[in-house]
């Protein structure tokens, strides 16, 4: 296997890992899934070593769904994609969506929900649900125009994660709404006081 | 003050328990998936498909991230009758018939489909089950068992109507003979006279 120097990381990664906040393994899990059905074991294993030399291991084989992960380990790892596999900002999009069609939790909340409408207005409950910090609301929804606003507070860990975010969004939307875009509008990371996504659909 | 039966035990133990007990879960429920040799799928009340087991893509060669938030028809041939089987099944809770899966690669598998309508635990409708057996081997042995009974038939009937017509001709020659040997006794009657 290639050796990369990460080094330079080992900064970033501890500042991450110190942000308080949990989240589901199921999300971790499918984020690596995503990764291992990209670019096969060769990308996740380059991932996961990298992860252990920065001291924080993880192995796609061990995480539990249901048990608690630091949430800056998920940011870690998006940041790793780009610095170790070249992921582009649009890969980083990519791989979360496609990490939303293999999370266990996913499946297991989206099997239920009746309508888009029904989905956007539980983002809430659902958020919390997997993550510890952070808020996320539906701060608008307008049927006849055919749009909604996300407003996700009190949640700063890395640019790269707002990418993530969106396309993971998206790919719970798609569970019910074929035609659904997604759009960040607002970033926390740029000065706004939240991060914003902006929903349309057909 | 009355003592209960209610366990003791701190709620950190219990949580930590239920987690192993999740965790089991969760390990049984991968891994009784992959070992599944039958093609299983969960749909969401609107039909989209949320999750597949390994026999699944081996049989459509459609993988995870191929097929999962796609609707059930992509997978079949006879796209009406899907939605239909899903309104039955929805209506009497299971429905079962033959479809013709097209794979990944444009392979087309005859399968027999089941759909199950699955209810919460208040009775709420959340989606369905749904099984496929490849029964292409099955349906292409039948076939030919058709096909060699359909030619034996076919040889049977050839050779009675050889027989028949082989009949007709020993009868005739009967009725003739028996024609024949009446014009003898009558002209060695005329003789006599």
């Amino acid at each position: 296997m290639i050796m990369f120097d990460i080094s330079y990381l080992q900064e970033e990664a501890d500042r991450l890992m110190k942000i308080p906040g949990v989240q589901k393994g199921a999300v971790l899990k499918s984020h690596l899934a995503a990764i291992k059905e990209r670019g096969g074991t060769e990308s996740l294993a380059k991932i996961e070593k990298a992860l252990s030399d920065l001291g924080y291991p993880l192995k796609l084989q061990e995480i539990k769904s249901m048990r608690e992960y630091p949430e800056g380990q998920t940011a870690l790892v998006s940041l790793l994609c780009q610095k170790l596999l070249g992921y582009t900002d649009e890969d980083i999009f990519n791989q979360a969506f496609a990490a939303s069609k293999l999370s266990f939790f996913g499946q297991l909340v989206m099997r239920t929900f009746l309508s888009f409408e029904q989905v956007i207005k539980n983002v809430s409950r659902y958020w919390r649900k997997h993550v510890s910090v952070g808020e996320l609301e539906c701060y608008e929804f307008n049927k006849k125009e055919k749009f909604a606003i996300l407003r996700l507070k009190k949640y700063v860990f890395h640019p790269v994660v707002c990418l993530s975010l969106a396309g993971y969004f998206l790919g719970m939307f798609r569970y019910v709404q074929p035609n659904v875009k997604i759009k960040e509008t607002r970033c926390a990371h740029k000065g706004a006081p939240f991060h914003e996504f902006k929903v349309t659909w057909q | 003050m009355a003592k209960t039966n209610i366990s003791k035990k701190p709620v950190k133990d219990e949580a930590k328990i239920l987690q192993a007990d999740l965790d089991e879960l969760e390990w049984y429920i991968d891994d009784f998936s992959t070992f599944l040799p039958l093609a299983v799928c969960t749909l969401n009340p609107l039909g989209i498909i949320v999750n597949v087991n390994k026999a699944f893509e081996v049989l459509t060669g459609y993988s995870v991230l191929d097929i999962v938030r796609e609707p059930l028809s992509v997978v079949f041939l006879e796209k009406e009758a899907v939605g239909k089987m899903e309104e039955k099944a929805k209506q009497k809770g299971i429905s079962k018939t033959e479809l013709t899966a097209i794979s990944k690669n444009g392979r087309k598998i005859v399968t027999t489909v089941s759909i199950a309508a699955r209810k919460d635990k208040k009775g709420v409708f959340i989606g369905y089950f749904v099984a496929m057996t490849d029964i292409t081997e099955l349906k292409n042995l039948q076939m030919n068992l058709e096909g060699q009974v359909a030619r034996k038939t076919k040889e049977l009937q050839e050779k009675l109507a050889d027989l028949e017509k082989f009949a007709k001709l020993v009868v005739g020659r009967e009725l003739k003979m028996i024609e024949l040997k009446n014009k003898i006794k009558e002209m060695e009657k005329a003789d006599k006279i």
